[in-house]
């Protein structure tokens, strides 16, 4: 199992996290069963591996070859009979609607196909994907296709950019009224702009942002925790039962059970 | 496949037609609100009861118009929307300050700010047909000072 991250070029980084690839060599004996919580980006992914399911509370069918994927707002999972192989970008909060144009609260929680939402050259590019056989061939693919849309759209980068990239930085530890002092903007201007370009409110992007943190921290220290009062606080939240509230709301387990017996994604990064 | 395709454009555009119900309360136009809704459309008040549920045009209507009556700078943020079928969920947080009585709660000047859930559920034409509305009417009469 490769799970494979590379950062984008610097004129690209206010809208990309970065790229990922993903990739086996063999088909596993048992189908794989992957769960993911909200992380608080947005992507878009290709596939060139054997097809797979997405399962949420709603739903669970069969992903897309090509598909953009908003906001999660709640734990998913991922079930992987096959060979898997898949390349993709990761967004900066805002980075698919300055960089594309999309109405982004029409993607949060699904997963939309590429084909439905972009025309022209996307089907070609996906070909070309899964004809490359190096990762860097890939990658170098994605980040040419961005910097045409980036030439194409100009760089549009503003003040939503600004304050989501913010949240993300400060690992959703910060309040919409501190972000509106320091952008002088009106609220309800800043909430319409924020939902179009996210696709979910700044307080709400603010809590998925926070337990994405909380849920990454937790697979890096290998779900080791000796001091939860300690982890409950440093992770912005005010006491206990608000951490366990929140954290099960978002991922659908309480904090001891999804240390007890995780399988996420993060735990293969 | 071609289902599919129309499935996930349609379930776009219904998504935007919620959105515009929403900027529509923040304007505080419910003609606005109720002409993204089809003749025949419900909806219903869910902590109201058998009491709250109406017709959309007239009843909703009226309510909406109240609650604009008293609490005058009324306004919501849409926290996500979701959809499924042809039913779209919005988490939305709703507050404003009484000025005036309200649902036989007197008013004390005071503040509420409440998550609401909105399920819309919509016909082929992409109109809304039915929706119920859930929050917590305890917490609101409390915050009301009630």
């Amino acid at each position: 199992m490769r799970y494979q991250k590379v950062h984008p070029s610097p004129h690209l980084a206010p809208f990309v996290a970065c790229y990922f690839v993903w990739e086996n060599d063999a088909h596993p004996v048992v189908p794989l069963r992957i769960e993911s919580p909200p992380s608080g980006f947005a992507s878009m992914v290709f596939t060139y591996g054997d097809p797979y399911v997405v399962q949420t509370g709603k739903y669970a069918k069969t992903a897309p070859t090509a598909f953009i994927t908003g906001q999660a707002t709640r734990q998913y999972e991922l079930q992987l009979p096959g060979r898997i192989g898949m390349v993709g970008i990761v967004f900066r909060p805002a980075g698919l609607n300055t960089l594309f144009g999309l109405p982004m609260y029409e993607f949060t929680d699904d997963r939309i196909a590429l084909t439905d939402v972009l025309t022209g050259s996307i089907t070609y590019l996906h070909e070309q994907l899964c004809e490359c056989n190096s990762t860097t061939a890939r990658i170098n693919l994605l980040e040419q296709f961005l910097n045409r849309q980036l030439l194409r759209q100009g760089n549009r980068f503003d003040r939503t950019d600004f304050a989501a990239n913010l949240i993300v930085d400060r690992f959703g530890v910060l309040t919409v009224s501190e972000l509106m002092n320091d952008l002088y903007v009106c609220r309800r201007q800043f909430e319409r702009q924020f939902l179009q370009k996210v696709g979910v409110s700044p307080k709400y992007y603010a809590r998925i942002r926070r337990v994405g943190h909380v849920c990454a921290q937790l697979a890096t220290q290998r779900w080791q925790v000796s001091d939860w009062q300690d982890f409950v606080f440093r992770a912005g939240y005010y006491d206990q039962s608000h951490f366990i509230r929140e954290f099960t709301q978002f991922t659908g387990k309480r904090p001891t059970l999804y240390v007890k017996d995780n399988a996420e994604l993060s735990q293969y990064l | 496949m071609q289902t599919t395709q129309q499935e996930s454009i349609s379930e776009m555009t219904r998504k935007g037609a919620c959105l515009a119900f929403f900027t529509a309360y923040d304007d505080l136009d419910t003609a606005r609100m109720i002409g993204l809704a089809a003749p025949n459309a419900t909806v219903h008040f869910l902590p109201l009861g058998e009491g709250g549920l109406g017709t959309f045009w007239e009843f909703g209507k009226a309510v909406w118009d109240s609650l604009i009556d008293s609490f005058p700078d009324i306004s919501n943020t849409v926290d996500n929307l979701s959809a499924e079928g042809d039913t779209v969920t919005a988490n939305v947080t709703i507050g404003g300050t009484q000025t005036k009585e309200f649902l036989g709660i007197a008013s004390k000047g005071f503040r509420f700010d409440s998550d609401h859930i909105f399920v819309f559920r919509f016909n082929a034409a992409d109109q809304i047909q039915s929706l119920t509305i859930n929050w917590d009417a305890a917490s609101f009469a409390r915050q009301l000072g009630a």
